[in-house]
């Protein structure tokens, strides 16, 4: 009677929805591809044909800007036609179906689907009742695999290798989507990895027993090559699980007299938006350690090179 | 009316089976060949077994028959082997007067395939804060109270809910959850629900309410039944409350003998149920209990939803799994089949015990008895989809799939009310 595991069929389908979609070759190759594209991203004309005539539809089932502007100019640098569909929460509210929006949707041969929905498992229920492929661009608290590729490909970039990474994430574990899908992305490149986070927002189950963690900001950053800030939610200080911003920034912000305990040469990422002040300190995100805007850049030519991979010749 | 002759079935009598001819006549069980003519059922290969009885099925009316309807449920109920079902009063409205405790009665009434014993709330509305008219609920039929779905959180109402209930003698069942700790919650709290982002229901938030009612039962010296046990740690909690003298009885589900959180990995949420699917150390657990004839009820925990709303995604779709078309399959192949426990060993924890539990007569295969049993083909295979359940609700985790051991005839009060 045990359930089956719905990844099994959806690989041979070319569906991108956790990082347990993509072999360590694959993600290689995918980190290979998006150097190339990151150096056609700096040429004067940044355009290239690998899309034409191909239709990417970006379903955005909540509200998203950055991610949402990244996939759609990724897109469009490869010269694809785009359909886009936000749903506004209203008619979320009148339970519109799923199944019959992305239905409807079909019929007009999109190729790929981008798409982000508050719920965990909501791209599995669109990746049932289409024909193209479905790309995860967030799934409520379950998984980001193009954040995480966008973040291996931001340290595998700088340091040629991501096995025996020392790497540091701080901040709302329990919560994050990004965390999810970094963890998975890095335990399968071989990365050493620290939490450091108060226990009310860290899992009361281990996601895996290789993962340390401390409540200890010097110990979690000592000799790390790279810290990873997590934007903290407002709602988590109302809901009781931190007492408030300023007894959080005390014992968990990233500031800047801690980066002496790390790596000489440590990496400050963050997915952004990020609150200065709170999980990070305004000197250290403008700091030389800091890449938060190069992840940026990074994330347009990681998309490109998903799209690439993932649309059908 | 023509007398019914089953042979070269094996018959369940005193707990045993035994190869016997089985005769209706006026209604009624003989084992000697009555006068008259016999219409005859050649049952090789089959076992004649007491009708089973629910004591937990979310009925969904009045109120929400787009779901579940009078007609559906019964048709559900007697093509599972049940004669017998508990309704539930968390209906809308909810039966918390002896209005609709009539209404239940008396419209349940008009399919004559099962009987409905219902139950009505325990406080008004079902809202934990004023009592219902337990008193006049129980004139008009009801057989026990309950807030399920619902868990009365302040301890002084719950205290005085059960003394107004045994005051008219009724059953007291409670639904243990504490919901400031099941919160949004969708499925177990555990390594599967932090590989899936989804929201956890930790085993403390039954655990702690078990351990609050023990408390209030040991202290009242009042009677109270725990459904749907769920954890191993709750069913440890009752047993040793037991060996305490607490008069404290539990039942546990089907489905939490069959599945496990596991099983919600696919996002399917057919798996979802409260209380949820838990770790496969609890459901073996449980099974175990079956071994060692400790646990006191199975019950269904009957909960048909519409297509529409099991197709919302996970943390959105209602909790609940549709299970009388199906209970006792999928009872035979996991503890028969899969652990090998005589069917006669745990038959009656959902025949004669629920009946026991409810002061109510027990259903024997004996000389005399009412005619209340159905055939099981033990070997037969059918295929569990929308045809072939009659449940409005198709929200079963065995949809698709094919199941070993048919109910081919039901019996109630010597009436053939399967096949329809
Ligand atoms: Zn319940």
């Amino acid at each position: 009677m045990g359930g089956m595991d719905c990844r099994e069929n959806k690989e041979m389908r070319k569906h991108l929805i956790t990082l347990d979609d993509l072999s360590k070759e694959q993600i290689i190759s995918i980190l290979e591809q998006g150097k190339a594209f990151k150096e056609i991203l700096s040429r004067p004309i940044k355009k290239i044909p690998t899309l034409r005539g191909k239709t990417i539809g970006l379903l955005f089932f909540e509200p998203s800007t950055r991610t949402k502007l990244s996939f759609e100019l990724a897109a469009k640098r490869m010269s694809a036609d785009i359909v886009n569909f936000s749903a506004s929460t209203s008619s979320l509210k009148k339970n519109e179906s799923i199944k019959d929006t992305v239905m409807t949707l079909d019929a007009m041969k999109i190729d790929i689907y981008v798409v982000r929905h508050p719920s965990p498992g909501v791209p599995y229920i669109i990746a049932d009742h289409i024909k193209g492929s479905v790309i995860n661009a967030g799934d409520g608290a379950h998984s980001h695999p193009t954040q995480a590729i966008l973040d291996l490909y931001t340290m595998w970039e700088r340091f040629g290798s991501i096995k025996g990474l020392n790497v540091t994430i701080v901040g709302d574990v329990k919560y994050s989507r990004v965390v999810r899908s970094d963890i998975s992305g890095l335990l399968k490149m071989g990365a050493n990895i620290t939490l450091c986070t108060p226990k009310t927002l860290l899992p009361r189950y281990v996601i895996d027993a290789r993962v340390r963690h401390t409540f200890d900001m010097k110990k979690a950053v000592k000799d790390a090559d790279v810290i990873m800030g997590l934007r903290m939610q407002k709602e988590r200080q109302d809901s009781g699980i931190i007492p408030d911003e300023v007894e959080y920034n005390h014992f968990f912000g990233l500031k800047s007299h801690l980066l002496e305990h790390a790596s000489k040469d440590v990496m400050i990422m963050h997915p952004g938006p990020i609150n200065r002040g709170i999980e990070i300190d305004g000197e250290v995100a403008d700091s030389k350690y800091s890449v938060i805007n190069e992840q940026v850049t990074n994330g347009l030519a990681t998309r490109m090179s998903i799209f690439y991979h993932f649309v059908e010749n | 009316m023509n007398n019914v002759e089953i042979k070269n079935a094996k018959v369940l009598i005193g707990g045993k089976f035994e190869k016997t001819a089985v005769y209706i006549s006026d209604g009624r069980i003989t084992f000697s060949k009555p006068k008259g003519k016999s219409d005859i059922i050649d049952a090789t290969g089959a076992l004649v077994l007491p009708s089973l009885f629910d004591i937990h099925t979310h009925l969904r009316c009045p109120g929400q028959e787009y779901k579940e309807d009078l007609d559906s449920v019964t048709k559900a109920a007697v093509h599972g082997g049940y004669t017998d079902i508990s309704s539930m009063p968390n209906t809308s409205p909810p039966a918390d007067n002896e209005a609709l405790i009539n209404y239940i009665k008396l419209e349940g009434a008009v399919f004559k395939r099962c009987r409905i014993h219902p139950f009505g709330t325990l406080t008004l509305g079902s809202k934990g804060e004023r009592l219902s008219r337990m008193g006049l609920m129980k004139k008009a039929g009801a057989v026990g109270v309950t807030d399920d779905g619902k868990c009365i959180s302040n301890g002084t109402i719950m205290m005085r809910a059960m003394e107004y209930a045994d005051t008219h003698g009724l059953f007291i069942m409670d639904h243990a959850e504490d919901h400031d700790i099941s919160a949004n919650g969708v499925l177990n709290e555990g390594v599967v629900s932090e590989k899936l982002g989804l929201p956890g229901i930790p085993e403390i938030a039954e655990t702690i309410v078990i351990k609050r009612d023990i408390e209030i039962s040991r202290y009242l010296n009042i009677p109270m039944h725990i459904t749907h046990v769920s954890t191993k740690r709750g069913a440890e909690l009752i047993l040793a409350a037991k060996k305490d003298g607490i008069k404290i009885t539990f039942d546990v589900t089907p489905h939490h003998l069959a599945f496990t959180d596991e099983d919600c990995l696919s996002f399917d949420t057919n798996f979802k149920v409260n209380p949820p699917l838990r770790l496969d150390s609890d459901r073996t657990f449980l099974i175990d209990l079956i071994k060692k004839e400790l646990i006191d009820a199975i019950g269904t925990d009957h909960a048909p939803h519409a297509d529409f709303e099991k197709e919302y995604p996970f943390d959105r779709a209602p909790f609940g799994i549709s299970s009388l078309d199906t209970a006792f399959c999928l009872l035979y192949a996991t503890l028969t089949v899969e652990n090998k426990i005589p069917l006669e060993k745990w038959i009656g924890l959902i025949s004669s015990a629920p009946r026991k539990l409810l002061g109510l007569r027990p259903s024997e295969l004996e000389e005399g008895q009412r005619a209340n049993f159905f055939i099981f083909h033990p070997k037969n295979e059918w295929k569990v989809d929308r045809k072939t359940i009659y449940s409005k609700g198709k929200n079963t985790p065995l949809q698709g799939k094919k199941i070993k051991g048919e109910v081919l005839y039901t019996f109630n009060n010597g009436k053939m009310v399967y096949p329809f």
